[in-house]
């Protein structure tokens, strides 16, 4: 299978902005794919189509990407593109640069594939349940445009295996290739480079437990983890916290969390913002913390705050949405997850952070090595070697 | 003589749920949304159909008069044509799975929305219109 992968290929990367690793786990998908398309000795032509603002060259400057500015092209430029460089594969990353290339390739006759982070739609209504005001409209047209991207790329791909089913039964084609996404020895590396994130968790006897969130509020279902959790489990918890809050949050949501943690935390409990950082800070607040949380009441795809504290063999309480998609035993599940309900994500809270540290840290370790293999290099090389295998006979 | 209509395919997609129906015109980047009414029709629309078809299986509450029924269809049809959602078919009109349709009232209603870009995170490129851009701004 492995005789598939490609090497020596002029492969353009179709994405909406220049990536934003440090507030956007997708673009940090997107790198690690690249990285990996690299280190097989492919060329990678990074276009962006400049929707997105944010983001910056350097990631892709030191991985000696070439950098094409993409925005508001015409058909005319975007086939001058593809010959220019001798385009033998696309990738297509997210709807909206998808939708907005996949004709042009089609016409030319290159190998494409979809690499969609998480399917949208499903995201979408999975919110709609939650909150059931407002239209139906913007999941349908996601919906829609998901559909027909399946249908016109030769290979979809997504990092859950659900996800994957889901799409081969609405598109109705074998085209669908799972595929692990993270870099997770660049996250165990990080590990081992700072040995107090490693060392036994100190015995639990702080008077204010620590608690961790990662990612933010451009992500919905951060915002509303957050907030319930804020409004709706503090209430039930007993203990008093610390919760540090890691990742870009716009004001208004902040506001939003700061007037729930004005109503719900006690007079010692204490919400901090600490915006972006770097991944050494980052590292600091996992080694910090007495327990992450990811309270996710909905979402699709993996997300990548789960699996870095697992990797980081952090104690972690996250949710059935937080753990969907990574191929655990419901004895791992049952460890790491509560269910969306108040008291018991509380009483799941109160139960982990009175634990023996020492049973955390049996448990997290061997988590971290079940999830170590799931998402190794060998994986990911068998799941690109699928792809390619698929595009080359395209 | 009756007109035969089809959905403009491919450039024209859609979805529905419940009583909610989009369509999406990826030509020129703009998507509408339907009344129940309007989604009726729409459904039997997916393949090349008849107007004489889509009225003999088309029912009014309290509107007696054909003429206004016909009337309807037709003006919600030069609708969809002049947005670029359907076409004119020269193909044979499918008779078959023609689903029935009991219509409230005669309120054919397909809004038409520019905001796609900022749904989907697009910038203008397609050619569809130099001078408006895509999608376009009304």
């Amino acid at each position: 299978m492995h005789n598939s992968l490609p090497t020596a290929q002029n492969i353009l990367f179709v994405e909406g902005g220049l990536p934003s690793p440090h507030v956007d786990a997708g673009s940090l998908a997107n790198l690690e794919l690249i990285m990996l398309l690299k280190s097989l000795g492919n060329q990678v032509y990074y276009l962006y189509t400049g929707h997105n603002p944010l983001g910056s060259q350097d990631a892709l400057i030191k991985a000696e990407c070439v950098l094409i500015n993409g925005s508001a092209m015409t058909r005319a430029q975007q086939e001058v593109v593809l010959k220019t460089h001798a385009t033998h594969f696309a990738i297509l990353s997210r709807p909206g640069p998808a939708l907005q290339w996949i004709e042009i390739l089609r016409a030319c006759g290159i190998p494409t594939a979809y690499f969609g982070h998480d399917v949208h739609h499903e995201r979408l209504m999975r919110a709609h349940v939650l909150n059931p005001t407002g239209s139906l409209q913007s999941y349908l047209i996601h919906k829609s445009i998901e559909i027909y991207l399946w249908n016109m790329v030769d290979v979809v791909v997504y990092p859950t295996r659900w996800e994957c089913d889901y799409a081969q039964n609405l598109s109705g084609r074998k085209h669908v290739v799972w595929m692990p996404i993270y870099d997770v020895e660049a996250i165990c590396r990080l590990k081992s480079e700072l040995p107090h994130c490693t060392k036994p968790l100190l015995p639990n006897h702080q008077q204010v437990s620590r608690l961790l969130f990662v990612g933010g509020s451009n992500h919905l279902p951060n915002l509303d983890g957050l907030l319930w959790f804020l409004e709706v489990v503090i209430p039930r918890l007993t203990v008093d916290i610390e919760l540090n809050v890691v990742g870009k949050w716009h004001e208004e949501a902040q506001l939003r969390l700061q007037d729930a943690a004005n109503k719900y935390l006690g007079a010692i409990s204490s919400i901090k913002m600490c915006g972006s950082v770097v991944p050494e800070v980052l590292l600091q607040h996992y080694a910090d913390a007495d327990l992450v949380i990811a309270p996710l009441r909905f979402g699709a795809g993996l997300k990548r705050k789960v699996i870095e504290a697992l990797l980081l063999e952090r104690p972690l309480l996250t949710t059935p949405a937080g753990v969907e998609g990574i191929d655990l035993s419901e004895v791992e599940k049952s460890y790491l997850s509560s269910d969306v309900d108040g008291n018991k994500f509380a009483q799941a809270m109160i139960e982990r952070l009175a634990s023996s540290q020492d049973e955390n840290q049996k448990h997290s370790r061997v988590i971290a090595n079940h999830v170590a293999r799931l998402f190794s290099l060998e994986e990911r090389l068998e799941s690109l070697a699928k792809i390619f295998a698929i595009l080359k006979s395209s | 003589m009756s007109t035969i209509y089809e959905i403009n395919t491919p450039h024209v997609i859609s979805e529905s749920l419940g009583d909610e129906t989009v369509i999406i015109n990826l030509e020129t980047g703009t998507y509408h949304s339907l009344n129940r009414n309007a989604a009726l029709i729409w459904q039997n629309l997916r393949k090349p159909i008849a107007t004489n078809l889509l009225l003999e299986m088309m029912t009014v509450k309290e509107v007696v008069d054909q003429s206004a029924i016909a009337k309807a269809l037709e003006g919600f049809l030069g609708v969809l044509l002049a947005q670029g959602l359907v076409r004119l078919s020269t193909t044979k009109s499918h008779s078959e799975n023609i689903t029935k349709m009991s219509l409230e009232d005669l309120q054919l209603v397909c809004d038409n929305y520019n905001d796609m870009q900022d749904l989907l995170g697009l910038d203008p490129i397609h050619e569809a219109d130099p001078q408006a851009g895509w999608p376009h701004k009304h």
